[in-house]
């Protein structure tokens, strides 16, 4: 059918204008919305560049693992902090390029939609980290927590960069921290600090595991709250 | 979701109107439509359009069986016969008056798709659905009602 006829078609169809739709709309209670559908949605408007990001590291992980196993473990370490910085930087995406009032006034509120994220992108970082320890040899758990102790490392730091320092000088800074972060746990296996990563160690390493991650979920707190107080 | 939703309460509106052709109850059983939704709807994965076309149907039978108002159904009619004869006939387009007496040839059935078809912009999946039929048997009827539509118009 073509344009013409169509428009043709609706004006003959055409209705009275309806007088009590936004009264009514007013009135009418939103569905409460599950967590699942908000978390799927929240995903698909994380930038794919993220995604890609995580892929091409991962990738690369997993070819060295064929071929280096240091280098496997090297490489793992390195590249946490980095996928933290940029999980926490796209977390805050809106707030860096001055979108706050659009998200705010959105029907899912902006703490919310940023915990999403954060959720979304620590779970597939964290799980991808522990597919990718599989495949270095050693025990598995001390191989877990010799990763997770830099990322929540860098968690931390990025979390308390963007709350004191949000915008794009955050971002920079959020890379610079983790990068340094990178550099250390590079230096220590590289350098004469393997002594850190024996088993009698382990403790140390599982109590540094906890608190940063306790500090971490303090800070993300902290970060949701000045959120809020923006507008106030 | 409710933006998507009151972006839909035009076309349901316009859908109850052409029914019943009164705009007051047209107004009533499309709110109705909309609270029925939000009462009854399982989830948000599943499409909302036909749902709410489905109830919409069936609350406009149920309000024909009510008053026994069939003469609603010949007001659509009416208002296209008087559209051509009448004052302001003279000022119609001879190509608006051919789809007018063209759209008079056709069933109330065929009148209803072409409504929703393609004046509500229904896609032919929600259509088939609505309808209890399959994609191909929707995509003939409407090429079949499309067919009828230009022969009437073209003479």
């Amino acid at each position: 059918m073509d344009q013409k006829m169509q428009e043709e078609l609706k004006k003959i169809y055409a209705a009275p204008a309806p007088a009590g739709k936004r009264a009514f709309f007013r009135t009418v209670q939103p569905q409460p919305v599950r967590i699942r559908y908000m978390l799927w949605i929240q995903a698909a408007y994380i930038s794919k560049c993220t995604w890609i990001l995580a892929a091409v590291f991962f990738g690369i992980i997993l070819f060295l693992s064929r071929y280096y196993e240091i280098a496997l473990f090297v490489t793992v370490i390195a590249v946490m902090p980095l996928l933290a910085a940029g999980s926490v930087t796209e977390s805050m995406r809106s707030f860096t390029y001055g979108m706050r009032e659009l998200e705010m006034s959105a029907r899912f509120s902006a703490k919310s939609v940023i915990l999403a994220r954060m959720c979304i992108l620590g779970t597939v970082n964290i799980l991808s980290a522990f597919f990718c320890a599989l495949f270095v040899q050693g025990k598995y758990m001390c191989t877990v927590l010799y990763l997770l102790v830099p990322y929540l490392a860098a968690v931390y730091l990025c979390l308390l960069i963007v709350r004191i320092m949000p915008g794009r000088d955050g971002i920079y800074a959020c890379t610079a921290g983790s990068f340094g972060i990178s550099m250390l746990a590079i230096g220590s296996i590289l350098g004469k600090g393997m002594w850190i990563y024996e088993e009698r160690h382990l403790y140390v390493w599982l109590a540094a595991a906890v608190l940063l991650a306790c500090m971490s979920l303090k800070e993300g707190r902290r970060t949701l709250r000045s959120i809020e107080s923006c507008f106030v | 979701m409710l933006i998507e939703l009151e972006e839909q309460y035009d076309c349901i509106y316009r859908y109850c109107y052409y029914r019943l052709h009164h705009v007051q109850m047209a107004e009533d059983l499309t709110q109705e439509v909309f609270l029925r939704y939000f009462e009854k709807a399982r989830s948000e994965n599943e499409r909302p359009l036909p749902y709410l076309y489905t109830i919409a149907r069936n609350l406009c039978i149920d309000e024909f069986r009510r008053k026994k108002t069939e003469y609603m159904q010949d007001s659509f009619e009416k208002e296209l016969v008087q559209d051509m004869t009448g004052e302001h006939a003279q000022s119609v387009l001879v190509d608006t008056m051919a789809l007018k007496q063209a759209l008079l040839a056709l069933t109330e059935h065929e009148r209803e798709l072409i409504l929703l078809r393609y004046v509500n912009e229904v896609s032919v999946a929600d259509l088939s659905e609505i309808f209890d039929v399959s994609r191909f048997a929707m995509y003939r009827k409407l090429k079949g009602v499309l067919k009828k539509l230009k022969n009437h118009m073209q003479g």
